[in-house]
């Protein structure tokens, strides 16, 4: 029964990759073979990353049944401070983003303080932040865009790690993956969840490495914000998958009052959330000003809801206590390579939106059918 | 008319994908009568009671529903509810912020054209409460009323509909004594209607008092069936559990040692009526390696003290603590943990376990800070300690990593005993630990106590099950509108007297001599 169930999930793996792979070779069909190509998904990638930092914080939110609407704003504020730090005042680069960090961590405690200690609902506290925080921004600039932000602070986003010292960097990261997986597997044996399980993470991991090198060495490497979202995953996986921290927020959003009476200290855990989010308010704003070399008065518009969009997308459940960070990123690069495809294929921006909700309505009817299905599968394959 | 059989059903079988729920079961109903279904969890009452009622509809099982002679094929409860079988279910539904009147008509408002015609709700809701004796403004809101006449209602919005058969599903599992005598006494007079009830408990001294006719169920088969009179409670236990059971609490010889835990004046103002104590001066000691049980019918005060001492009350407390000589100041929940102390809730699906999350991870809850170094997580300590509870409190689970709605209640519960186990905690506060948990569970959860005493761990163990609180305690504390009324020897004290201190809330007990 075991073995035939293992079989069924890679069977059900191969299926959703081969499902993916049609996918991508329809869109690039419609876009005339605009869209695999070494460049448009390196392009991709970049687009996703301000997402994908946001959005994985928010999913820590998610997790413990809370929300925060201010992302965005929170985004752009950031941004403003940076952008009229260094245009208008002249301040140090460096400085200039630890003041974007430490501006963030604020937002974050402000959110944290009225949700975590006084009590009041985020839904609310994070709406009345979303419009501090843009309204300030507004005030500040007149709605005028700043810019254009120095070379070497553009780099943030837009320098590359040259493609050969990318492949070199892949291949460490694989291989390190990979030794990884086998000495857990030998450490942890029952609980690691079998051979199957081993196979397919060195499958998974060959995979995915393999299409990363494929773009990456095909034309200028890894952009740097491509890093940063990337380093901001990593640390959130290893957040919610090892430290107590994580383990918490998933008890607290799964239910918080028998967290609490396990002595779990909620209001504390729900402050140390925000600020992380904030922490990501002023990492997504810094990467945002540097990308589009100033701050625009558009500048993450809408983001705080296509990050909730990309991780309902990617399985985080809206009711606390389930979602993981490789299920976002998946949320994040189809939500994105959407926009891309058609922008291709020179849709308008206005019918994009239209698409956008579309696709995030399909997505959770999907996601709530097959965990309904594999619920029922599950229990004829135990008869 | 009385021996008319109204419903007859035979070899229904309803299975779910891997378990038969419910097989071949074939059951009489007559006309007026009370019919019990007694069974451990997981023997498939419930899943009955969901086919009669029409929430599995007709084709997801097998066997044939027969109401009055008429063959019943229901595709939902609302067909079920107009041929005259009705589900008082066990959780109730009922809109809080509504009043009574409003909730009695709900469904079916009087109208005209659309609008409500409030007066002749009233009044008729005035004459349905009249009749069924509910002592309440149909004006009042339903958040306000306690749960016992909230049952009532529904019972009496089920009168809408012309009812034959009236299903109750343990309709007295949050109920004080003095509210089931109430309900009981509403059931009976159903009698007089001609209609039958069939009466889900765990309670086994409930279905001895208001049954006609007894029916055993295990393991989706229905395993025993006669009138009240030629059932005992050792033989319809026996039923239950399938083997002879002369040991369900453990013979005990324990000596608890020196005061550990002293509790002094735990004193709670009701926030309504400042005049009122909730809690009035409660004081008492916890021996190491004692099991001290608190009884009191509800609303005595008992889970409040508790929530006092553990800083959980919402609201303000008077309290001092020493724990082993040492004053301690407990703020919160999380100090008690820090100070060895766990609490196992009453409601267990609402404060109790995290459902959406493993077995493993529901066990570690309150252990991480110890399973961990700088914040990180040892996985091998955790999986380490958590394999050692499984194993200890026998819970059956596919793995440790199964979610833990996916086990059965008592399985559950044992999860959130095994997370003071895991935490190491050396006192154990339990409230109503083996509410709606079967009789097999109930007696390892014993056994495990017992052991527990006996390691050095001290026990308070809150329960309104009297046979419990005799078994297993070495002192028995009592407990009346919020005032301590004794504390006995468990060995030496009986059972009456212990009745009598929860019930009257004095000492004196000469009326049962």
């Amino acid at each position: 029964m075991d073995k035939q169930s293992g079989i069924l999930k890679i069977a059900k793996k191969i299926a959703i990759i081969f499902i993916a792979i049609l996918f991508m070779l329809l869109f690039n069909k419609i876009t005339n073979n605009a869209f695999i190509s070494q460049r448009n998904l390196t392009m991709l990638l970049k687009q996703a990353s301000v997402l994908m930092i946001l959005s994985s914080s928010l999913m820590m939110l998610l997790i413990e049944k809370n929300i925060d609407l201010s992302g965005g704003a929170g985004v752009y504020l950031t941004g403003v401070i940076v952008a009229i730090l260094i245009v208008k005042m002249g301040v140090n680069i460096y400085i200039a983003i630890a003041a974007g960090i430490f501006l963030g961590l604020l937002m974050g405690l402000l959110n944290g303080f009225f949700i975590g200690i006084v009590g009041l609902p985020a839904f609310i506290v994070t709406l009345a932040a979303q419009l501090i925080f843009r309204g300030t921004g507004y005030v500040l600039t007149n709605a005028a865009t700043i810019g254009p932000m120095p070379k070497e602070f553009a780099a943030i986003s837009e320098a590359y790690i040259s493609p050969l010292v990318s492949t070199i960097l892949i291949s460490i990261f694989l291989v390190l993956f990979v030794s990884i997986q086998i000495i857990k597997f030998r450490k942890y044996q029952a609980w690691y969840g079998g051979i199957n399980k081993l196979i397919n993470n060195i499958f998974a991991a060959l995979f995915g490495s393999a299409i990363c090198i494929w773009v990456f060495s095909g034309y200028k490497g890894i952009p740097m914000c491509v890093v940063i979202a990337a380093i901001t995953v990593i640390v959130v996986h290893f957040i919610t998958t090892k430290t107590v921290y994580g383990r918490h927020i998933y008890l607290i959003g799964g239910n918080i009052d028998a967290a609490r009476l396990s002595g779990i200290k909620t209001e504390k855990r729900i402050i140390q959330s925000y600020i992380f989010e904030g922490l990501m308010y002023g990492v997504a704003g810094i990467v945002l000003t540097a990308r589009l070399s100033g701050a625009a008065a558009t500048g993450g518009n809408l983001l705080e809801l296509d990050a909730v969009a990309a991780a309902c997308i990617g399985g985080t459940s809206m009711n606390g206590g389930v979602g993981s960070i490789l299920g976002v990123a998946f949320g994040v690069i189809t939500l994105t390579a959407i926009d891309n495809v058609m922008s291709l294929m020179n849709v308008s921006s206005y019918l994009q939106m239209v698409a956008k909700g579309v696709i995030l309505l399909i997505a959770v009817c999907i996601d709530m059918y097959t965990t309904k299905a594999k619920f029922r599968f599950k229990l004829i394959n135990k008869k | 008319m009385q021996d008319q059989v109204v419903l007859r059903f035979s070899e229904l079988t309803k299975q779910f994908p891997g378990v038969i729920a419910v097989q071949d079961a074939s059951l009489e109903i007559k006309a007026g009568e009370i019919h019990s279904i007694v069974g451990g969890n997981g023997a498939g009452k419930s899943t009955l009671m969901k086919i009669l009622s029409g929430v599995y509809p007709y084709d997801s099982y097998s066997g044939t529903i027969e109401l009055m002679g008429e063959k019943c094929q229901f595709k939902n409860i609302l067909e079920a509810q107009s041929k005259g079988i009705v589900m008082i279910p066990q959780d109730l539904n009922m809109a809080n912020e509504l009043t009574v009147a409003e909730n009695l008509f709900m469904g079916n408002y009087p109208n005209k054209r659309g609008i409500i015609d409030y007066y002749t709700m009233y009044y008729e809701a005035q004459k349905i409460i009249d009749e069924f004796d509910l002592n309440v403004d149909p004006l009042t809101k339903v958040k306000e009323i306690g749960i016992a006449q909230k049952q009532l209602i529904i019972i009496a919005r089920a009168m809408h509909y012309d009812v034959k058969v009236l299903l109750l599903d343990e309709p007295t599992a949050t109920l004080s004594d003095k509210e089931c005598k109430i309900l009981f006494e509403k059931v009976r007079n159903l009698k007089k209607k001609n209609i039958a009830c069939i009466y889900i408990s765990h309670r086994l001294e409930e279905v001895k008092e208001i049954s006609d006719v007894i029916t055993i169920m295990r393991d989706g088969r229905i395993v025993g069936t006669a009138p009240n009179s030629e059932m005992d409670e050792k033989r319809i236990v026996s039923l239950m559990v399938g083997r002879d059971v002369d040991e369900v609490y453990p013979e005990h010889d324990r000596t608890p040692g020196e005061v550990i835990l002293s509790v002094r004046n735990v004193t709670i103002k009701d926030p309504k009526v400042p005049t009122k104590k909730i809690v009035d001066n409660v004081s008492f000691e916890l021996r190491k390696g004692e099991i001290l049980s608190m009884y009191g019918l509800v609303g005595a005060g008992r889970t409040e003290t508790i929530l006092a001492m553990l800083g959980a009350f919402k609201g303000p407390v008077e309290c001092e603590m020493e724990l082993k000589g040492e004053p301690v100041r407990i703020k919160s929940p999380s100090d008690a943990v820090k100070n060895k102390i766990g609490f196992l809730p009453e409601d267990r699906k609402r404060e109790g376990v995290i459902e959406t999350t493993s077995v493993s991870n529901n066990i570690t809850v309150a252990s991480l800070e110890q399973l961990s170094k700088n914040s990180i997580i040892d996985a091998k300590k955790e999986h380490q300690t958590v394999d050692d509870v499984i194993d200890k409190l026998k819970i059956k689970t596919p793995s440790p990593s199964t979610l833990v709605r996916n086990l059965s209640g008592g399985n559950a519960q044992k999860c959130v005993l095994g997370r003071w186990i895991a935490a190491d905690s050396e006192i154990l506060i339990l409230d109503e630990a083996t509410q709606g948990i079967d009789v097999g569970t109930k007696t390892q959860i014993y056994y495990m106590l017992d052991e527990l005493a006996k390691s050095g761990k001290s026990i308070i163990f809150i329960s309104s099950d009297l046979s419990e609180v005799m078994g297993i305690s070495d002192r028995i504390l009592t407990m009346k509108n919020g005032k301590v009324i004794n504390i006995s020897d468990g060995k030496k004290a009986t059972r009456s007297q212990i009745l009598w201190e929860a019930t009257i809330g004095n000492k004196e007990q000469d009326i049962y001599g």
